[in-house]
């Protein structure tokens, strides 16, 4: 069998199994599922909106783990971008794209200091990215936790939030019907620009090089520490990315549950995407598209909104399964 | 000063998971297994706990469903970890997701929407302030077990050589794969019984996500801990007690932000992370997948 | 021992073969050990010394052949397997865990396994008395780390002793030790083969076999080329078989003395991976041109030196200046050379992606990166598939070559090479020969460092040996084989 159609075939026995673990009817199912997804500008529309934070997250982790830096602080990089994002855009209150483009700046920069915490505690300290960023994550959740009851709670008080940017502040809308905001366009630049720089440029060679064998770029005088906290501190840039065009574009205000597990969900996405920022746009689309159609899937019971979340955790073991074996095979032949 | 035994009870309460938790993660490590899938596993055997102590009404049964829950992912583990010699920090990675998106689903599944309506038997406790259980008997008991293994028993030895030099283990006449086999398997075990706790002691049900970075947390005290089984238990209550703070704080009625205080444990266990820096005294093959020839 | 044929043998190993891919380890080896005999295996690096060892202990299954101990045919399937038939290994590299102490590593490998409670101290005891009996007194509380090179091996051997096995293999035992120290472990040897135990001892020194051995076995490429009594056989005889007829084919060039000193290192010392003294006051002078050969057993401070050279490790004291950062083949291929994972174009530009020729405004010019990497396969004519071929599906050979060739793509002026011909056949190896002696007459200055004498003397100039860190000066290797035998 041909690798590429592993993915798409296995996804579909995944998904397929779970609807049957659901116990729901999957034929009908699949149908229903696909035409929220796909059957008119409405669903079309939500499953970019629901793509969007879910590719940009995966760009950020295809960046780490490609450096093989395995950063799970996606969420805590998001949301700490976030509540930059929204504080400047408070003090600034402005309008129109430089603003907006201000103000992912300022998303990007503060998630990838954020990042840089993990980064310099591996660095200078050698302590494992995966559990420091981890760790960071649920510091950044009581963080907004507290600013959004805090320093940066709406001016009446009453609610948990922030104040709601003016429209003009936002990115402009698309289609008023579904919200299709102009900030999706964001999306095909960032994946075409990290796959440049990934797969196309010297300092992504690099990159790849230091995730694939640390020892050999070491022994090339690639700077291995450099490149790997360089390529953690791009990731989370990327996290901080996906916050502020949701800010922007859908919410236009922080709060608790800003991030339904975007940081986490980002992780398969990226992983199914086959780490390659064009798969990633695929795999997010598809993961959009579950949660779009899903929607369609109320009238069988409310437990099938948590379908994507089953599919997502069936989705990794099976990957991480497959791509050792994968793997290991490769290596035998070898030897 | 009566907000003094709730703090003690507070701190024991929320350390004993941890401390049993260490007690099995410090035996895995120490034979060269990082269990990065502590978090998953903890938090399966959570909601399996809280779902057979719903079912038959009998927490102790809970107990045993949660170690059950964390075998089944032990098997998945060992099997690419050992058996595939695949990188253990994605391995683990790929078992925290797996559990994250499972336990979710099979809750809803399940339980239905309405989690908040299911509270299931718990564990006794004396009443008062203290609130002990029994289980946090069982952790002096892991922690002791974990040192007597490590240090006094020939199976200790053999499994720290094989988180040291595994070629020095092999030579002696032991297989490095069946010693970390057995070491996992008794670090899983631990954490099904802590994982359990948390549904079936510490609250009286189960929450999506709720071990919350515990295992991470873990992880973080084992290493500050250097390796040892009591150092990894007095990490662990240090970084409880900063969990029981807020309870504290909160009944003292300080004008601190809550959130900081939610915050803390996870701010200590980063800080003893780089506190504790790389030195020379972690299993020198901590991590290092192995390869029979 | 000229009673041996009425002697039952301990162990006899029959028609022993060993494959790696094509590469024939051992082909059809016969090795038979008697009681009270002091074994010594002979034979040049490649010759197959350690894959009878891997077999013997059990860490090896043979392809075809058979192990009989005490005349019954024997599966090893595992060290452990080794130890219970009674084959005690003393490794090259020492089989004991640094952090541990005496005691705890010789209870680890104690044959007492006094059910599970661990008592350190008498199941150490043993070895301890063992030790003691042959006059050591091995500090048994303190940390094995610490010890150095010689003490750590008289751990090594009281285990082995206290194992009770009719038979003790050492794997290159004197290879890190002092003169001194080679003298104190033949006495013990001979005292500990009693007459009931067989001693082998893997080397590749001829003087010290004459010195101690009772019988010889030699292995040249896989097989046996003679196994015969120690007494009486001259040391050039046996040089003869080890080495075998055929002169080197290569023709290496007089080294030019007035050269342009392209690497000059005074006095250079640097530390391993643990901080440790690898490298203890190491001098050398390379010229345009110059093949300067490093010899010595594996773990010496090779690596280490060679990785200062090319200026990944930091140099911890004396000078070391090089013209430019030079070149490097690294000795494992596997672990510093390739990422298996990538394509061979990816791997040929792990050096080659920093050429400016090959990109504009920060990207690759994909055009140019394939017209070098087609102009590199054809020159060191690696065998692939095509550019996209991933690294790990290539012969070694092939996989070598790639790095050899990014090594050499920009024609550097100084060129640091680790074993670059380790596990390579004939025809690789001949070829990877003539690349390093093609690059030196274009005037590169090469430090070769080679386990390999052969090696050494077919292409280096000078050369010098490494042991226990230091840098020794030989001069010219022919003259070094010739004071060998």
């Amino acid at each position: 069998m041909k690798t590429w159609l592993i993915v798409p075939l296995g996804l579909l026995a995944i998904l397929v199994l779970t609807l049957f673990a659901f116990q729901l009817p999957v034929g009908e199912s699949l149908k229903l599922l696909f035409e929220g997804a796909f059957a008119d500008k409405y669903g079309v529309h939500r499953t970019i909106l629901k793509s969007v934070p879910l590719i940009l997250i995966a760009l950020g982790i295809v960046v780490a783990w490609r450096a093989g830096v395995f950063n799970i602080g996606g969420e805590g990089q998001l949301l700490v971008g976030v509540s930059a994002g929204a504080a400047v855009a408070h003090i600034f209150a402005g309008q129109g794209w430089f603003f907006q483009v201000f103000i992912l700046v300022v998303c990007m920069l503060a998630a990838g200091a954020y990042a840089g915490i993990a980064a310099w505690l591996y660095a200078a300290r050698g302590v494992n990215v995966v559990i420091s960023t981890i760790l960071l994550n649920f510091v950044a959740i009581y963080l907004v936790n507290y600013l959004v009851r805090g320093p940066l709670q709406e001016p009446t008080k009453a609610i948990p939030q922030t104040a709601t940017l003016a429209p003009a502040a936002m990115f402009p809308v698309l289609d008023r019907q579904t919200g299709l905001h102009a900030g999706i366009f964001v999306v095909p630049i960032a994946a075409l620009l990290v796959w440049l720089w990934i797969q196309k440029s010297p300092s992504g060679f690099r990159l790849r090089l230091v995730g694939q064998n640390p020892n050999a770029a070491r022994a090339a005088r690639i700077p291995v520490t450099r490149v790997s906290v360089m390529a953690l501190v791009w990731s989370g840039a990327l996290c901080g990315l996906a916050g502020g065009i949701e800010y922007l574009g859908v919410s236009g205000y922080l709060f608790d549950k800003f991030s339904p597990g975007w940081g986490f969900l980002g992780i398969p996405v990226a992983l199914l995407g086959g780490l390659n920022p064009f798969g990633v746009v695929l795999s997010g689309l598809y993961f959009g598209a579950l949660f779009a159609g899903s929607r369609n899937l109320e009238a069988f019971g409310s437990a099938s909104s948590s379908l994507v979340f089953a599919m997502q955790g069936a989705a990794v073991l099976g990957f991480v399964a497959l791509s050792e074996y994968v793997r290991a095979r490769s290596i035998r032949g070898a030897a | 000063m009566s907000a003094v035994p709730g703090l003690i009870g507070a701190t024991l309460s929320l350390g004993t998971p941890l401390v049993i938790a260490a007690a099995g993660e410090v035996i895995a490590e120490r034979a060269g297994v990082i269990d990065i899938g502590l978090e998953g596993t903890m938090l399966a055997s959570a909601f399996a706990g809280f779902y057979v102590s719903e079912v038959t009404g009998n927490p102790w049964l809970g107990i045993l469903g949660g170690i059950a829950a964390a075998l089944a992912l032990f098997f998945v583990a060992a099997h690419l970890i050992l058996r595939q010699a695949a990188d253990q920090v994605v391995v683990g990675t790929g078992i925290n997701l797996f559990s994250l998106g499972v336990t979710g689903w099979l809750f809803v599944v399940l339980v239905g929407k309405t989690g908040k309506l299911a509270s299931v038997p718990t564990i006794p406790k004396t009443a008062g302030a203290l609130a002990l259980n029994p289980l946090m008997i069982a952790a002096v008991v892991f922690v002791f077990s974990s040192w007597f293994l490590l240090k006094k028993t020939r199976w200790g030895l053999a499994a720290r050589a094989a988180g040291e030099a595994p070629f020095a283990a092999e030579a002696a006449g032991y297989s490095v794969i069946r010693l970390r086999f057995q070491a996992m398997l008794y670090a899983a075990f631990l954490a099904g019984i802590a994982g359990a706790y948390l549904s079936l002691a510490q609250t009286s049900s189960f929450a999506e996500n709720m071990t919350e970075g515990r295992g991470f947390v873990v992880i973080a005290a084992v290493t500050f801990g250097r390796w040892t089984s009591v150092g990894s238990a007095l990490a662990c209550l240090l970084i409880s007690f900063a969990y029981g703070v807020k309870y504290l704080t909160l009944s003292l009625g300080l004008a601190i932000p809550s959130q900081l205080f939610d915050a803390l444990p996870y701010l200590l266990a980063l800080a003893v992370l780089a506190a504790a820096g790389r030195g020379g005294i972690a299993p020198a093959s901590l991590a290092v997948p192995y390869r029979p020839k | 021992m000229t009673s041996s044929a009425t002697v039952e043998p301990i162990i006899a190993a029959r028609r022993l073969v060993k494959r790696y891919g094509r590469f024939v380890a051992l082909d059809g080896v016969d090795v038979t050990l008697y009681p009270g005999e002091i074994h010594v295996v002979l034979g040049e690096n490649g010759a197959g010394k350690s894959t009878l060892v891997s077999l013997l202990s059990g860490a090896l299954r043979p392809d075809e052949g058979e192990i009989f101990v005490r005349r019954e045919s024997v599966d090893l399937r595992s060290p452990r397997d080794g130890k219970k038939a009674g084959i005690e290994i003393v490794h090259q590299h020492f089989a004991l865990v640094p952090s541990f102490t005496v005691a705890e590593n010789l209870a680890l490998a104690s044959a007492e396994r006094t059910g599970g409670v661990l008592n350190v101290g008498r199941e150490a005891s043993k070895a301890l008395e063992a030790a003691a009996d042959l006059g050591w007194d091995l500090p048994a509380e303190e940390a094995v780390g610490r010890l150095g090179v010689g003490e750590q091996q008289r751990v090594e051997i009281a285990k082995a002793l206290a194992g009770g096995g009719a038979a003790i293999l050492l794997d290159e035992p004197t290879s890190t030790l002092t003169p001194g120290e080679v003298q104190d472990l033949f006495r013990i040897l001979r005292l500990a083969k009693g007459s009931a135990r067989a001693i082998v001892l893997i080397t590749h020194k001829l003087d010290e076999a004459l010195a101690i051995a009772d019988r010889i076995t030699v292995l040249r490429k896989g097989k046996v080329v003679v196994t015969t009594e120690a007494e009486g056989i001259a040391p050039a005889q046996i040089a003869r078989w080890m080495v075998g007829q055929t002169p080197p084919e290569l023709q290496k060039e007089a080294a030019p003395l007035d050269g342009e000193i392209v690497i000059k290192a005074s006095g250079v010392a640097v530390l391993g991976d643990r901080g440790r003294s690898a490298v203890d006051g190491a001098s050398l002078t390379v010229r345009k041109g110059e093949i300067f050969g490093i010899g010595g057993v594996d773990g010496n401070g090779q690596l280490e030196l060679a990785e200062a050279l090319v200026g990944i490790r930091p140099v911890s004291g004396g000078t070391l200046e090089t013209e430019q950062r030079p070149a490097y083949i690294p000795q494992d291929r596997h672990r510093d050379g390739l990422a298996l994972g990538m394509s061979v174009q990816d791997n040929l530009l792990v050096e080659g992606h920093r050429l400016p020729a090959l990109r504009r405004f920060g990207l690759f010019l994909a055009g140019a990166v394939r017209a070098w990497c087609e102009t590199l396969v054809a020159k060191f004519q690696i065998k692939t598939s095509g550019l996209d071929q991933p690294a790990a599906s290539l012969s070694g050979g092939n996989q070598q070559k790639i790095v050899v060739a990014r090594a050499l793509a920009s024609e550097p002026a100084a060129i640091v090479a680790m074993d670059p011909t380790r596990g390579l056949d004939v025809q690789a190896t001949a070829y990877v020969h003539r690349t390093l002696l093609d690059a030196s007459r274009q005037g590169a200055a090469i430090v070769l460092f080679s386990t390999d004498l052969d090696e050494l003397a077919a292409l280096a100039g000078r050369s010098a040996f490494m042991s226990g860190g230091r840098l020794r000066e030989g001069g010219d290797v022919a003259e070094m084989i010739g004071g060998r035998s």
